[in-house]
Formats: structure tokens, sequence, C-alpha cells
């Protein structure tokens, strides 16, 4: 692999060395040999990532040739002032795990770490070059990213982790588990696949919102380098400002302390048949619909589209539950950021669920006002803050027990709290506003959520350009549940493209 | 329900060797829990030393290195350090409980031994591991408390084993606080943050 690797690049610095000797002339090469220079003053990474670094750029350089892209835009466009002084400045910076950070590495296993994806499909094939390139200016401006986790005394942290962050091209299904365990290891991977950028994070770094930022700014630097305007705006961050430190701070120290156990313990919900499979999630579906006719069937039951959905879903899960007793749970992520003006692109959201008795999950139109009544409840400012507090301190009250004691009663009460209490999650991102001149290159986006270990599937929705893609990731080869749910909104007269990944069951 | 692919196919089935692994680590560590309550059941009826502690640990250290190494922090010297005072628990186990007499000979070469390949590993990879220096500093003090209590202590007979170990571990001490400097003070704000 090595061998292979070494003869790859060999082959480029030989392409690149004939493309300066055969089409630059005396002036240019002067102009890229002070280029190189530049960058080598400007990056103190070992030498390897040093030369990967140069790579890249030798990358770039080539594509904008063979696209006929004149070298003097090139240059500009590839301007060592993206760089900015990610490469060059020591690895000093750390950061202590946000609240909701803390309770996703204690509950890390061998197969099981929190990660979601959040995608973006352009109009055009993915060039990886461009995109390796994008992201070598990007990851300067989100340092909370370019992290990795270490083991503390009393809890996890981050620290930074500064190299050249490799873009990889898409090999099989989505969410797979993030390696954490090596000095340096990265906490988030950028993937491409045909016309799609995708980004996977590992839960404790960040929450949906704090991706979305990241992505927005990766999928506007990649088509900038393609040679397309989009103007700044504050859509989306500029790479080029300074990070502040507001958007990496807690915010759950914002709200008052309080010992409670609120929201957390709860009775054990109803699973979805089917065997778990050992492939984590074994199949990933897209539904891809017209927003406005999604928004039209859920104002039929005067409801939201969360609310829609959410009662959609609770019958769709009688579907493939045979149980006839218990509760059917749906876990529904709470963005704080709406409650607590906040800037950070960490964790800041905590959940809510909505229950019903499986033998009371009737017709949608009943039991979208009730879900409706009971989201507007449980998701209220009062709740939340009341959750959260009692998050933060339960949390601050055994923050000075030593991580070896705590880590396995935490991981005992995750054993009985945790994912049992709930169904299934369904994450509703909203809609992700671009200007118009960056929309235009873009067709729409997914967002999907890693699998736990008991629930048999977890939703997600995103709209971008006014399609709303609700993702499905599964646990089991069971089709009962999206089959019911396709079934329904069909009825509801919302049309619905189905895209997805083969299903691997056992 | 039409689904239009728009993922990469996997090639074949899952990895064997991966399917393999996740299926033995399972029943293996059902086997292991198994194993401890009947060594500590078996130790109990028959009586006599209490050799089911040794049994138990050496499960546990099985189980930590091959089927569920570390999720966070997995490197040669943290690894390498963990096994050096697992194995010492060990020796002093085997000889507190079932044939005494020569730990106090033997402590000191595998302390001296273990802290000598550690630095070797943590020069090797220094650059990484200037950041990582916490489990070498540990070592290092449990040699220098090794050391105090072999000098000090009248019924300890092999003192000059003692007094090598804890020139070396104060040497490395020295050396290190001298090329580390403000990383070791950065380092113990990190590990030892409690918020």
């Amino acid at each position: 692999m090595k061998k292979k690797e070494l003869k790859k690049k060999e082959k480029l610095t030989s392409k690149f060395n004939n493309y300066i000797k055969n089409n630059l002339t005396q002036e240019e090469n002067l102009k890229i040999e002070k280029f190189f220079h530049e960058l080598d003053v400007l990056c103190t990474l070992p030498k390897k990532e040093k030369r990967d670094l140069r790579n890249d750029f030798e990358n770039a350089f080539l594509y904008y040739h063979e696209n006929g892209i004149e070298f003097s835009k090139a240059i500009n466009l590839l301007d060592l002032s993206n760089l900015g002084g990610f490469y060059s400045r020591p690895n000093d910076f750390w950061l202590e795990l946000d609240d909701v950070a803390k309770t996703y590495t204690q509950f890390m296993k061998r197969d099981f770490v929190s990660v979601f994806r959040l995608s973006m499909y352009l109009k055009e094939e993915v060039s990886e070059p461009l995109l390796q390139m994008a992201l070598n200016f990007t990851i300067k401006r989100f340092p909370s990213f370019a992290m990795s986790l270490k083991k503390g005394f009393f809890w996890h942290y981050l620290e930074s982790c500064k190299k050249r962050y490799a873009v990889e091209k898409e090999k099989y299904l989505p969410v797979q588990r993030i390696k954490l365990s090596f000095s340096g290891s990265k906490a988030f991977r950028v993937i491409y696949y045909q016309n799609r950028i995708s980004v996977e994070f590992f839960h404790g770094m960040t929450d949906g919102t704090g991706g979305l930022e990241f992505l927005k700014a990766l999928v506007a630097t990649y088509i900038r380098l393609l040679d397309k305007d989009i103007k700044d705006s504050n859509l989306f961050m500029n790479i080029n400002d300074s990070p502040e430190i507001s958007e990496y701070s807690n915010d759950f120290l914002k709200v008052e302390k309080r010992l409670s156990t609120s929201g957390f313990i709860n009775k054990k919900a109803l699973q979805m048949g089917g065997k778990l499979t050992l492939e984590k999630p074994c199949r990933v579906l897209h539904f891809k619909m017209d927003t406005i006719k999604l928004k039209s069937a859920s104002k039929k039951y005067n409801t939201s589209i969360t609310s829609y959905l959410v009662a959609l879903m609770t019958i769709s899960a009688k579907a493939a539950i045979e149980e006839r007793t218990g509760e059917i749970s749906i876990s529904v992520p709470v963005n704080m950021r709406k409650y607590y003006p906040s800037k950070t692109i960490r964790n800041f959201s905590m959940y809510c669920s909505i229950r019903t008795p499986i033998d009371e999950v009737g017709d949608v139109s009943s039991l979208a006002l009730k879900v409706s009544e009971e989201l507007k409840q449980k998701s209220s400012k009062e709740v939340m803050q009341e959750m959260m507090s009692s998050t933060v301190g339960m949390l601050n009250s055994i923050r000075y027990i030593p991580r070896v004691f705590k880590e396995p009663v935490l991981r005992l009460l995750y054993k009985a709290y945790g994912d049992r209490i709930f169904t299934l999650t369904l994450s509703n991102l909203g809609i992700v506003e671009l200007p118009s001149d960056f929309s235009r290159y873009v067709e729409y986006g997914d967002f999907v959520l890693g699998t736990t270990d008991v629930n048999r599937c977890n939703t997600s929705l995103i709209t971008i350009n006014n399609v709303s893609t609700l993702s499905i990731s599964k646990l089991t080869v069971d089709p009962s549940f999206e089959n019911k749910l396709y079934e329904l909104l069909r009825k509801d007269g919302v049309e619905i493209e189905v895209e997805g990944s083969e299903c691997y069951g056992h | 329900m039409d689904i239009k692919i728009t993922y990469p196919t996997r090639k074949g089935k899952i990895k064997s060797f991966e399917k393999i692994f996740r299926t033995l680590t399972n029943y293996i560590g059902a086997i292991f829990i198994l194993s401890c309550y009947a060594s500590i059941i078996i130790n109990i009826i028959l009586g006599g030393k209490a050799w089911s502690v040794i049994v138990v640990l050496g499960v546990y250290m099985v189980w930590t290195f091959i089927f569920s190494p570390s999720l966070i922090e997995y490197n040669a010297t943290g690894q390498f350090i963990k096994f050096l005072v697992l194995s010492s628990i060990m020796l002093i186990l085997i000889d507190v409980l079932l044939s005494p007499g020569w730990i106090f000979l033997t402590i000191p070469f595998v302390c001296l031994g273990g802290l000598l390949l550690s630095v070797g590993l943590f020069i090797f990879d220094f650059k990484m591991q200037r950041r990582n220096s916490l489990p070498i500093f540990v070592l290092i003090f449990i040699s220098i408390i090794l050391g105090i209590i072999g000098i000090t202590v009248d019924t300890i007979e092999y003192k000059w084993e003692y007094i090598t170990l804890l020139s070396v571990a104060c040497f490395i001490l020295f050396a290190l606080l001298l090329v580390l400097k403000s990383d070791i003070i950065k380092e113990l704000k990190r590990r030892f943050a409690v918020r």
C-alpha cells in the first residue's frame, strides 16, 4: 500500500515538473518557486504531512491546467493567505468537553461511537484535488474541529491536532465508526462520492448546527476554488475571518444549575422488531420530498412538519412492533440556540421525547394533534431549561470524582436509561438558508444520524433548496417501518424519490 | 418502493476477520466472566491460597490488551506502561499469595527495564509524545517511590538495585524536565481539568 502511494506521489511530482517545464514562462516559473518556498516556510508540520500538503497544491495546479484555467488565475485561487497561521502555529490549543460531549465520550464502545453526517449534493461531479484544497483552507476557521480526544483524570478533553486532514473517497456505508483511539486521530472525516460532499462528525465535538456551519464553509470554499463567484454572506462563515472564542464556548454553563433528574429517567420504550445486524447501520435510505408538498400535508392536520412526521413515525413504528402493550417513544432533539442566543459551534442541544401508548396509536389526524401539543409543551423553554440545568448540575456534582470511578456508574445508567427509553429519534435540522449565488450550485442535502445499540432505526430531516430529505439509518433488515412511512406520506399526497444504499444484513 | 442506489456497493462480504473478531469477542467476554466466577467459587470451596485473584487479574489483562483495548489514546508508550503496571501488580500478587520471598529483588529490575524501554518509546516518537508525557512521569514517580522505599526499609536486602533504580529515575526526571519545560505544566492543567 505504501509503495503504491509512494509511486503515485512520484508520478505526480514528475507530472508537475513536466507541467512547469513545458507550460510556464520563466516569470511564472519564478512565481511558482517563490510560492512553494513560502509554503515551506508557512508549514511547520512533520515532513510527511508537509510533503502531502505540497502535493495537494501540485494536484490543484495540475487540475487547473487540465481544465484550461490560466496560471495567473490558479495562483490567485490557491493564494497561500488562505492557509492562515493554522499550519505554522504550535499545538497549544485545548478544550474541555461541553456537557453533552462528556456523556457521549462516557458511552463509547468498541463498536459504537456517536457519529452523524451532513452532505450537500452539487450539480457537478466533485473534484478531489479541489475538495482537498478546500479542506486545507477551511480547517483553520474551525480550530475546535481540528482536535483529537484525550484522556483526563476527571474528564476527557479535546486537544488541538495540527495535521493535513485528508479527504476520502466514499467506499461503503455512511456513518461508520470514527476511530478516535490513536494519538492524533481525527474526530471528523470529509468524504466525497460523485456529486456529493459529506462530512461525518464525532458527536462529542459538535452538533448538527455546528456541523452544518462547517459543511457550508467547506462547500462554499470548494465552489470558489472552481472559479465561481460566491459573495461573503452572514449565511455562512467566511474562512478567512478569525475564529471567535464564543464559537467554541460551552454554552450549557449559561443556565442556572439545579440538581434533578428531570427528563432523563423514564420507562423503557418499545423497540421495533427485527434482529440487530452486525453492520451498523445496515442500510441508509433518503426520502426526497418537495418541501411545499410536505408542508401542505402537515398543514392539513394543523401541525408543523416535525409534529406531522413524529405522528407518522409513531404509526409506522407500530407496524414494526409485535408487542401490544407499552409505549412508543420518539426522541426529538431541540436546538437550544433558539432559546439562548449563542454563536457556539459545539454541542448546544437537548431533547424531548414524545411518548404514545401503543394501544392509543390511531389515525394520523388524532395523533398529529396530540403530538403537536405534547411537542409544544415538552420542547418549551422552561422544560428545556430545567433539563439542561439538571444535566449541568448532575455533571457538576460528580466533577471531582476521578473518571475511572464515575465512568462505570455512568455506563450502567446509560444502559438502563440511555437509548432504551426511546424507540427512535427524529432530528430535524430545519431549513438551511443559502445565498442565491451559493445555492445555485447545490441541488439538495442530507443529514444522517448514526445508529445506536438498541434502536432499530434513527431518522433525520434537512431542507435545502426546497427539497426536504428524510434520512433513515437502519439496524435491521425488517422493512416494515420505512414501507409504512412511505405509504402514509404518499397517502397524504407527498411525492417521494427514494435513494439510499443497498441492504447488508447478516 | 423503488430505491435508487447512491452509495458505492460493497465488494464481497463484510471483512471476515472483523466479523469473526466481533463475534468472538462477544463469546470470549462471556467465557471470561464465567471463568472468573468459576475460579473464585472453586477457590473458596477448595480453600487454601487465594490463587483465583491471580486468575482474575490474568483474565483481565488478556481482555484489556487483546479483546478490548483502549478507545482513546491507544499508543505504544501508554500501552507499555499499562502493561508494566499490571505485570508488576501480578508479580506482587504471585509473591504475596503463592510463593513469597523474591519480589524485592524482581521489582527494581522490572521497573528499571520498563522505565528505560518507555523512555526509548517516548524519544522515538518525541514530536507526538511530548504532549503525552503524563504516563511516563507517573512511571518515573512510581520508580522514585519504590527506590526510596527499597533504600529506607531495613528488611529489604538488595540496596544497590534500588539505588540504581532511584538514580536512573531521577536522572530521567531531570532530563525530561529540562527538555519539556512548560509543556508539563500545560499537560497537567489539561489532564486534571475538572470542568
